[in-house]
Formats: C-alpha cells, sequence, structure tokens
C-alpha cells in the first residue's frame, strides 16, 4: 500500500514536474515471441510509447498473471551490452526502470508451473538517440576480416591474477592455436605484472600489455608482429580464442 | 584404476628434511623469505577458490582442458643413488624447481605432460620447457652437502637469484651458464655430476640465472586452499614428514594428491597429511617471462 502510494506520488510528481502523459503505459504493445513452451498463444506486455523523455521512468505493464515473472532489460553502453536494474511495482504486474538515452531491448517472461514458459520482447527509446546509433551486437567476438598480408602470428591473453584466473577453455583456446598453426602462432598467458630477468616488461609482451590495458583486462589482444589486428575484451570460450586468431 | 595403497603416503627416511629443519618452516618465514628476496607475496585470491563439492567437476575440467599442473611437468628427477650417483638430501630443491618449471610452462600454453618416469617427451623439444637445476639451489642452501635443507632457505635462494638452468635440455638454447641437476642418480631428463660449491659455479653465473626467477608466491592458509591452487593448475610445494614434494594434481575420485617424487615415480598424499603440510606449503604463481621464447637466457 505504502509502495503504491509512493509510486503513485512520485508519477503524479513526474507528471506535473515534466509534463509527462498521466498514463505512461497505455500506447504501445510489444509483440509477443513465439511461446517457449507448446502453451496456447503469446501475452500482451505494454510498455511507455518511445521515445520516452529523456530522465523519465519506462513502465512496464502485463495482465498476464503467472506464478514468477523475470524482466531482462539490455542496452549497449561503450561497446559492452549492459543488464538495466529494473524495480518491480507494488501492483503485480508493473515494473520500471530508468537509463540515459539509448536503445533498450526488453524482455518478459512469465514462468508458471501449470503453463510453463512464455516470453515477451521488444524495444524502446529514451531520449533523442541518433540514427546511426548501433544495434546490440548479437555476436561480441566475430572478428572483422583480416588482410590477408597481415598474418596473425601472437595471440595473448592479458590478465591480473588478483583479479580472474585464465579460464580453462580459453587456456585450451590458446593450447590449439599453438599446435593447429604448426608454431606460426605464438599463443600464450601474460599476468599484468610479470617482468623479465632485469625487471622490465618483456620485450615480446610491450605491444599486449598497453593493448590489453587501454581495453581493460582481461583481454585477448591478437596481433601480426606488432600491428594489433583486434583486441577481445573477457573471452570465455575456447572457440572465442579460434575466432580471434582468423 | 584404482590407487596401489602402498604409494599412499609414503616416508623416505633420509631425503634432506629432516625434523630440525622443518622446524625452521613456518608460514611466516616463507613469507619472509621470499619477500626478502625481492618476490611478491600475493593473498589467496578469492576468485580462485573453489567450494569442495565442485571438486570433482573442477578437477575433471582441468583434464579435459589440459591445465592441470602435471599437463605443464615433462620430467621427473632423481635425487637418489644409481647411475652413478648417491643418495642426496636435495628433496627440498627438486620440489622447488617442480613447482618453477611448472610455472614457467604454463604460460606458454603448450601441453607437454604429464611425464613418464625415464622418458624424453617428444612434446619437450617442441615447446619452451626450461630444465632448472637443483644443484644450483641446494649448493647455497647447504655448502656441507649433508643434512638437507629447508622449504625458508631454498624460497629465499630462488627469489633473490633465481635457478641455473640444468645441463640437459630439451632443445639447445644456447645458454652460457648451466650447472648439472643433481649429485644424485639424474637421469635422461636430468644431468648428474660431483659435489660443486657456490664458489665454483660458472663464472658470470648470475646473469643467466637471473632470468629463471620466481616473481609471485601465494601461500595457502588450509589444505582446501591447496587443493583449489592445483584445480587451478598450479603446484604446490610442501615439506612433511621428513620430505619435500611437488604437489601436481587433485584426484577427487581417490581424496589424494599426486605429487611427482624425486624417485622417478608418482605418489599420493592423502587429506590427513594434506592437513600437516599447510605450514610448509608455497606456490610459485608467476615467473620471469623472456623477451623470446627460443632464447630465454638472452
Amino acid at each position: 500500500m505504502i509502495k503504491s502510494i509512493t509510486t503513485l506520488g512520485l508519477l503524479a510528481f513526474l507528471t506535473l514536474g515534466f509534463g509527462l502523459s498521466p498514463e505512461p503505459y497505455a500506447e504501445t504493445t510489444i509483440q509477443a515471441a513465439p511461446p517457449e513452451t507448446n502453451l496456447a498463444g503469446p501475452f500482451a506486455v505494454t510498455v511507455s510509447p518511445s521515445p520516452v523523455p529523456e530522465h523519465s521512468m519506462v513502465y512496464v505493464k502485463t495482465e498476464h498473471t503467472a506464478e514468477h515473472f523475470e524482466l531482462e532489460v539490455l542496452t549497449v553502453r561503450n561497446g559492452w551490452v549492459e543488464y538495466v536494474s529494473t524495480e518491480q511495482l507494488a501492483r503485480p504486474g508493473e515494473w520500471v526502470f530508468v537509463g540515459p538515452p539509448g536503445q533498450y531491448s526488453v524482455k518478459l517472461r512469465a514462468v508458471d508451473s501449470k503453463t510453463g514458459i512464455v516470453s515477451a520482447v521488444g524495444k524502446v527509446t529514451i531520449g533523442n538517440v541518433p540514427p546511426n546509433v548501433p544495434d546490440v551486437p548479437t555476436d561480441p567476438v566475430t572478428p572483422a576480416p583480416v588482410d590477408p598480408k597481415k598474418k596473425v602470428n601472437r595471440v595473448t591473453y592479458v590478465y591480473e591474477k588478483d583479479q580472474n584466473s585464465v579460464p580453462r577453455p580459453v587456456a585450451f583456446g590458446l593450447q590449439r592455436l599453438n599446435t593447429e598453426s604448426g608454431r606460426s602462432i605464438v599463443a600464450t598467458e601474460f599476468e599484468e605484472d610479470t617482468t623479465d630477468g632485469d625487471g622490465q616488461v618483456p620485450d615480446q609482451y610491450k605491444v599486449a600489455l598497453e593493448e590489453a590495458r587501454k581495453a581493460g583486462l582481461p583481454a585477448l589482444v591478437v596481433q601480426a608482429g606488432t600491428l594489433v589486428i583486434r583486441v577481445i575484451k573477457a573471452p570465455t570460450t575456447e572457440q572465442a580464442v579460434i575466432d580471434a586468431a582468423k | 584404476m584404482a590407487i596401489n595403497p602402498s604409494l599412499i603416503d609414503v616416508t623416505i627416511p633420509e631425503s634432506g628434511y629432516p625434523a630440525e629443519v622443518a622446524a625452521e618452516d613456518t608460514r611466516e618465514s616463507l613469507m619472509s623469505a621470499v619477500t626478502d628476496g625481492g618476490a611478491i607475496v600475493t593473498a589467496f585470491p578469492d576468485h580462485m577458490w573453489i567450494e569442495p563439492k565442485d571438486w570433482p567437476d573442477a578437477a575433471r575440467d582441468a583434464k579435459k582442458y589440459r591445465t592441470r599442473a602435471i599437463d605443464y611437468i615433462d620430467r621427473f628427477t632423481n635425487q637418489g643413488s644409481g647411475n652413478g650417483g648417491y643418495s642426496t638430501h636435495e628433496c627440498t630443491c627438486h620440489s622447488l624447481t617442480r613447482g618453477a618449471e611448472a610455472a614457467w610452462n604454463r604460460r606458454r600454453s603448450i601441453p607437454i605432460g604429464p611425464p613418464v618416469p625415464r622418458v624424453r617427451l617428444e612434446t619437450s623439444a617442441q615447446s619452451t620447457s626450461v630444465w632448472f637445476s637443483c644443484l644450483s639451489i641446494y649448493a647455497e642452501a647447504n655448502s656441507r652437502q649433508w643434512g638437507g635443507a629447508s622449504c625458508t632457505q631454498v624460497l629465499s635462494i630462488s627469489a633473490k637469484r633465481g635457478f641455473l638452468p640444468d645441463k640437459i635440455q630439451p632443445r639447445d638454447y644456447g645458454f652460457k651458464h648451466t650447472l648439472h641437476g643433481t649429485c644424485g642418480a639424474g637421469g635422461v631428463n636430468q644431468s648428474r655430476g660431483s659435489w660443486t660449491p657456490l664458489s665454483q659455479f660458472p663464472e658470470g653465473w648470475q646473469e643467466t640465472a637471473k632470468h629463471f626467477r620466481p616473481l609471485e608466491w601465494i601461500f595457502p592458509e588450509s589444505w582446501e586452499q591447496m587443493v583449489c591452487l592445483l584445480l587451478h593448475g598450479i603446484v604446490v610445494n610442501v615439506g612433511r614428514d621428513g620430505h619435500a614434494v611437488p604437489l601436481v594434481e587433485w584426484m577427487p575420485e581417490d581424496n589424494v594428491a599426486a605429487y611427482t617424487d624425486s624417485y622417478d615415480v608418482i605418489r599420493f598424499d592423502s587429506v590427513s597429511r594434506l592437513r600437516r603440510s599447510v605450514s610448509g606449503a608455497s606456490a610459485i604463481v608467476s615467473m620471469t617471462t623472456p623477451d623470446d621464447y627460443d632464447h630465454p637466457a638472452g
């Protein structure tokens, strides 16, 4: 009750303060995805109409009933796919979230022991987004085509051991590069603080370390000599390592 | 395959870690030895903790992805008699060199193990594996040759100035300074020779040894942390019950840790022995890295 009053009060404040529509979730219905189980038909979910004014809350609402709902909101910031924090309101089937200008993917999953799992997905825009903002990447480790004259010969997983260990699949991917390339690729791990016998950054790792630090550790740096072909942030799979070297 | 019980919790008399020497080794003394030598002591990182209930899965994954410590060890050494050699007290140094070699090999990401007693593995020559001389540390740790050396002593020496390469290497690296590996039996992967005091090391040897120095260590505070380190592919060196050994793999089906004993054989320690080994346990997590793996000493 208190939460509802607080929410309504906040809504009134926002409406009065920022000229928002008093009916924030009436206009747009996002299309439901095909159900993940053999249930009959999708369920309707409404969100605040796009573009939602900057600094305004986005409302997500459904009349569907289920034992449990999971709301996921994703956006892209600085090249990274990020989860957006959401809040469930006191009234069942209503959520809100906020965020800076951008495009957001919304997925509401309904879980019920009797009827299974169904999902509804859609997109909403907050603020004025320039038309050339890229979509959320579906394959963040897809490598760009490589100039055949620049042959990959070094792949280095740079990390800080106080933050993480080398994931086992990544270690195995490096092993595969070493053996399957016939040793034409030097694929190694490099811990950020390691030095050579003279206490310096080893010559063979100077480029990789600099690039990895720019990208943020851990990172996989792919080189053709001293030329950096690509940097993959925080790979976790064997295939990500193999694909990065192509 | 069930482990032969005669290989579990074996006691080796007169191998170089007598009680009076072992008494020097406490966690604090080991940590001081390493930091005094200019290396870094790192606290056991939270992210390395693996719940005991997950150890079987972690061990299975480590084997699948070839990230066990034993996957980066390609040889046994032999401090015992035979092959013209005599039984020595070098055990702490034989153990330490396994830990250093595994750390050296792991970051190159070419799995070369597990080792086979008295066999030269083909993978050794195809990798950048370097074999360190156990004697290059022991000669300084105990100038009297007999009586053994504490883990504190050998950690301190290695942290301060590094290992000399063994005269036998899996491939030709053109090292300017080397030393035979042991006064014991040695073998196909370890050279042997007579006692050589520090004063008779090859002139300028420090210039080569500095390239093979441990940089960072973890000192586990519990046997469970020791197992976690093994599951992360890191050798854990322990001194216990009169002998020092390198633990190289956790075997969850049998609840034992395997070690490559310095007698050309794999043996195993039970959990009760691991519990007694914590105070003298250490793990090398990183070594100096060369500017060129094919010329590791420049």
